[in-house]
């Protein structure tokens, strides 16, 4: 046996012992082409000639060859690299039980934590061939076969594929589930099959699931009240299925099982708790539950177990907690707040202490939860800017790992949205640089979350907003709305649009300069769908509102005096449009345009635009009725601006009064003084009486009167 | 009632009338001796229970027998044949537990010692374990206590003389034992001493509001109220 050592003494010294030595006698010795041969040559060659030996030699030597590799990873690797995974599958061939069940042994521990092991198992057709063993009668082999399916499911690198590739080898494992006399283990490993295919979204195409999912709901009907557990595959399967499927989530309540899930939920059993906790924020997510039902569940149960999770010593509950939380807290604002009650932020700061950034899967994870968590809610930002965590947050943004730049950004993103910390902490961090960086980064994703970090952070109120424009990020933003990626291209106009919104004439006129209206004017009427034609509008909305922080009177501006009659044209079209965002924005163009310029108001007036806003006076959407009231009133509004020509204006107003009163506006707004919205009401007062009275404006006050048109415009 | 302490004050008589008023399922007192048993791997216990009951014990008994098996080998230093049966029960236990595996092993080396077999043990500490010290300092700091063994000529009495008593074989089972059971998910302790636990606990909650005959943990007998 010495010859072993010729090629690698170091590779192999675990061959030394007398137990193994035996081991690769009783494989050896039948192996002729061993004698003149080095041993990696004959292992390169895949074979270990197994097949040669008697099966009661076999089931010694695999027994061997298991014991050897447990708990050795380097064992393992080495009779991987010989290719021994295939030739073990082979000798399952010979129908012998106890070869069998030793096999499945050594192959699971050569699967487990080993990538290459796993996706030996499942290259060589293994799946299969273990798959076709969980319908055995032998049920210690029907537990080994599991155990080993799993074992090489968890280390393989998309265990998944096969059953994409393959939708008859899913079709067995969904037969194996159903099988009435399935034992616990075969129940266990299809389930795990099953929900690890259906995270995969192209899954949900692959076949039709309500026979799974019926079927589950019959065992959970019938489940045993002593032991919970025996639920554990069925409700696993259905956590997946309603993770992304309403329908099944709903056919969950028509099977009133929601009161077991609370029960479920309320139990000691941790997996179970979550597993439950699970199921139910999925129902929440899609509304299938009652709002006060579910806040008041999510308070009492769900978010204790959540504070549980996220104290225990464990760093992959605690993770699997920040998972469970990210998706809790996406569903909305309350839930936030109950986080934060239930002290979830400081636990989430505290979980921030023992990550770092070099743990890039467990900081995606935490930076994900923060970005959850501090969407909406103004005190868990702060409490993250305040603490350490925010470090995480700054640092992720010069990883090399796009998923960690995303997750960083993304967390940046809801941060950003505090307007008091950003005047305080973010300013102080060194965030421009690699934000700016990030606008131009190879991966998309980094880029769109980079730019919806922009939008926040170039609002008027932001301190970042010069710092962006001193670093020559106008520049890099104006490239991205020129963008052939479409969401590149939609962020980028976004983060524009925020740009404008209450900047004065003199950053107006920039940023005009530099992208030209016909940009603005070829997004709303060549715009790829709805949503670029309502940014475009929105643009426009900011662009023509004539207030702005710097507290400047402004005049109307030049360049769009020059596009008066494309703008109205543009404005009518998109008021014709079938989608109420577009109409909305629309609207409010029209009310900020005619502010002050008698020739603007008239530019409207002579277009179908009155007619048009007629309409919208009975539209069902409240926005767009009290929208359209405010484009009337800014319309017969008397302007006081012109002092030269007061005459003339009053002309003019009166005359569009006039015209108003024969269209039949008095009518329709008088119907709205009974509207079911408040504002409308009040609003429809306002314009009857500028109808009616047409000296009132002259006794208003004039610092009212600003206030009151311009209030909607913002 | 009111005693001068405002804490009220229960007779024998009326603390018993009250227990005799809670009604505890019988079935459940009997799930929980049968969780007791099954736990600390009463194999023969569980099925004359199972029998008289009509409990099912929610196991296999056979997998107790296999457990209590590899107990036994533990407790008599047969580590090898305790790693192999284990590998039979589930070789994933302690591929996926290094820790446990580790504790195996190092039981394995204080077995070696024990017997004197000392150049093997240095052998097998070098080729197996110390690999593995090298990698988790944990380990490494574990691994030098059993070795601190060879320096001394009377190791029973030495500082690290523990490591040969028993009590380290029986808590490398018990820790062997609560991996074979999570393996089956089942739960590692039996609920019976934690209820216990929570009795006494409730007991002295109650000492400060009430005067009454406490239970005697290791009897299940009242005591007679402390007089005021």
């Amino acid at each position: 046996m010495k010859s072993l050592n010729v090629v690698n003494t170091r590779r192999l010294d675990w061959f030394e012992t007398e137990e193994i030595i035996l081991i690769e006698r009783a494989i050896l010795s039948k192996t002729k082409c061993f004698r003149n041969r080095t041993m990696d040559k004959t292992f390169v060659e895949g074979n270990f000639c197994l097949e040669k030996d008697t099966t009661d030699t076999l089931k010694e030597t695999v027994k061997r060859i298991k014991n050897l590799c447990v708990g050795h990873p380097a064992k393992k690797r080495e009779y991987i690299q010989q290719g021994i995974i295939p030739s073990l599958l082979k000798l399952i061939d010979r129908n012998d039980s106890e070869l069998t069940w030793q096999i499945c042994g050594t192959i699971g521990i050569l699967a487990n934590n080993n990538v290459t092991g796993a996706e030996q198992v499942v290259s060589a057709s293994g799946l299969s061939t273990l798959l076709s063993l969980l319908s055995s009668n032998d049920e210690r082999l029907v537990k080994q076969a599991s155990q080993c399916i799993l074992s090489a499911l968890k280390s393989a690198e998309s265990p998944v594929k096969i059953f994409l590739e393959n939708v008859q080898l899913l079709e067995s494992v969904c037969s194996l589930l159903c099988y009435p006399q399935a034992p616990t283990s075969v129940r266990e490993c299809t389930s795990v099959i099953l929900t690890s295919c259906l995270e995969k979204a192209d899954f949900d195409q692959v076949m039709d699931w309500s026979r799974i999912s019926n079927f589950c709901f019959e065992k959970i009907k019938s489940y045993n009240l002593s032991d919970p557990r025996t639920l554990t595959p069925y409700l696993t399967i259905l956590k997946s299925l309603t993770m992304r499927n309403r329908e099944i989530g709903k056919q969950f309540i028509e099977h009133n099982l929601v009161e077991l899930l609370v029960e479920i939920m309320r139990g000691v059993d941790m997996a179970m708790k979550t597993l439950a906790c699970r199921v139910y924020t999925n129902l929440m997510n899609f509304s299938l539950l009652s709002e006060d039902q579910a806040s008041k569940d999510t308070a009492v149960i769900i978010m204790p177990l959540l504070n549980r999770m996220l104290s225990n010593t464990d760093k992959n509950i605690r993770l699997e907690g920040c998972k469970m939380l990210t998706q809790v807290v996406a569903i909305g604002e309350i839930y936030q707040k109950q986080a934060f009650d239930c002290n979830l932020v400081h636990c989430l700061i505290d979980l921030g202490r023992c990550i770092s950034i070099s743990d890039i899967e467990a900081a995606c994870i935490l930076l994900q939860a923060v970005a959850a968590v501090c969407s909406l809610v103004e005190e868990c930002r702060h409490l993250v800017i305040e603490s350490r965590l925010f470090s995480l947050v700054v640092n992720s943004l010069d990883t090399s790992y796009p998923d960690l730049r995303i997750a960083g950004l993304s967390a940046l993103r809801s941060l950003s949205r505090s307007v008091r910390n950003l005047r305080a902490s973010l300013a102080e961090a060194v965030l421009m640089e690699p934000l700016l960086r990030s606008l131009s980064d190879e991966n998309k994703q980094v880029q769109i979350q980079a730019l919806s970090t922009i939008c926040n952070l170039v609002l008027y109120f932001s301190p970042l907003k010069n710092s962006f424009l001193e670093s020559n990020g106008l520049t890099t933003l104006l490239n991205l709305c020129y963008s052939n990626d479409k969401s590149l291209k939609y962020y980028a106009v976004w983060a524009l649009k925020n740009l404008l919104f209450l900047s004065g004439s003199k950053m107006k006129k920039r940023i005009i300069e530099e992208i030209g209206m016909d940009y603005i004017f070829c997004l709303i009427e060549k715009g790829e769908d709805y949503s670029f034609q309502e940014q475009g509008m929105n643009l426009l909305r900011n662009l023509t509102c004539t207030f702005s922080i710097e507290c400047e009177k402004e005049t109307i501006l030049d360049f769009i005096d020059e596009h008066c009659y494309r703008l109205v044209l543009c404005i009518q079209d998109s008021l014709q449009s079938p989608c109420m965002e577009v109409v909305l924005q629309a609207l409010y163009v029209v009310c900020n345009f005619v502010v002050g310029s008698e020739r603007h108001k008239q530019a409207i007036c002579n277009s179908k635009v009155p007619i048009l806003l007629l309409d919208f006076l009975t539209n069902p959407n409240y926005l767009i009725r009290i929208a359209a009231i405010w484009c009337i009133i800014n319309l017969i509004w008397k302007e006081t601006n012109d002092i030269n020509d007061v005459a003339n204006l009053a002309d003019c107003r009166r005359a569009r009064i006039a015209s108003f009163m024969e269209m039949g506006y008095e009518e329709m707004l008088e119907k709205l003084l009974v509207d079911s919205n408040v504002e409308v009401r009040g609003r429809a007062e306002t314009a009857l009486q500028l109808l009616r009275d047409r000296t009132m404006s002259e006794s208003a006050d004039e610092n009212d009167y600003e206030q009151m048109s311009r209030g909607i415009l913002l | 009632m009111q005693s001068t302490t405002n804490r009220r004050v229960f007779s024998k008589e009326e603390w018993e009338k009250k227990l005799s008023q809670v009604q505890v399922d019988r079935r459940d007192l009997n799930l929980l001796v049968m969780n007791y048993l099954v736990v600390e791997g009463y194999k023969d216990a569980a099925e004359k229970f199972s029998e008289e009951t009509g409990l099912d014990p929610g196991v296999d008994l056979k997998s107790i027998a296999e457990r209590m098996a590899i107990r036994t080998a533990v407790q008599r230093g047969e580590i090898d044949k305790a790693i192999e049966l284990v590998n039979d029960v589930n070789p994933l236990i302690l591929d996926s537990n290094p820790s446990l595996f580790f504790h195996l092993q190092l039981q394995k080396l204080i077995e070696l010692i024990r017997q004197g077999n000392i150049e093997q043990a240095l052998k097998f500490a070098q080729e197996e374990l110390a690999p593995k010290g090298e990698e988790n300092p944990v380990f490494l700091e574990e691994l030098e206590r059993v070795m601190a063994l060879l320096a001394f000529e009377d190791r029973a009495t030495s500082p690290v003389g523990f490591l040969l008593q028993q009590s380290q074989r029986q808590k490398t089972a018990s820790e062997l034992n609560q991996a074979i059971l999570t393996s089956f998910a089942q739960e590692k302790d039996p609920r019976l001493p934690n209820l216990l636990k929570t009795l006494l606990w409730a007991q002295e909650q109650l000492k400060s509001k009430a005067i009454f005959p406490e239970m005697d943990i290791n009897t299940g007998v009242l005591s007679d109220p402390p007089r005021e």
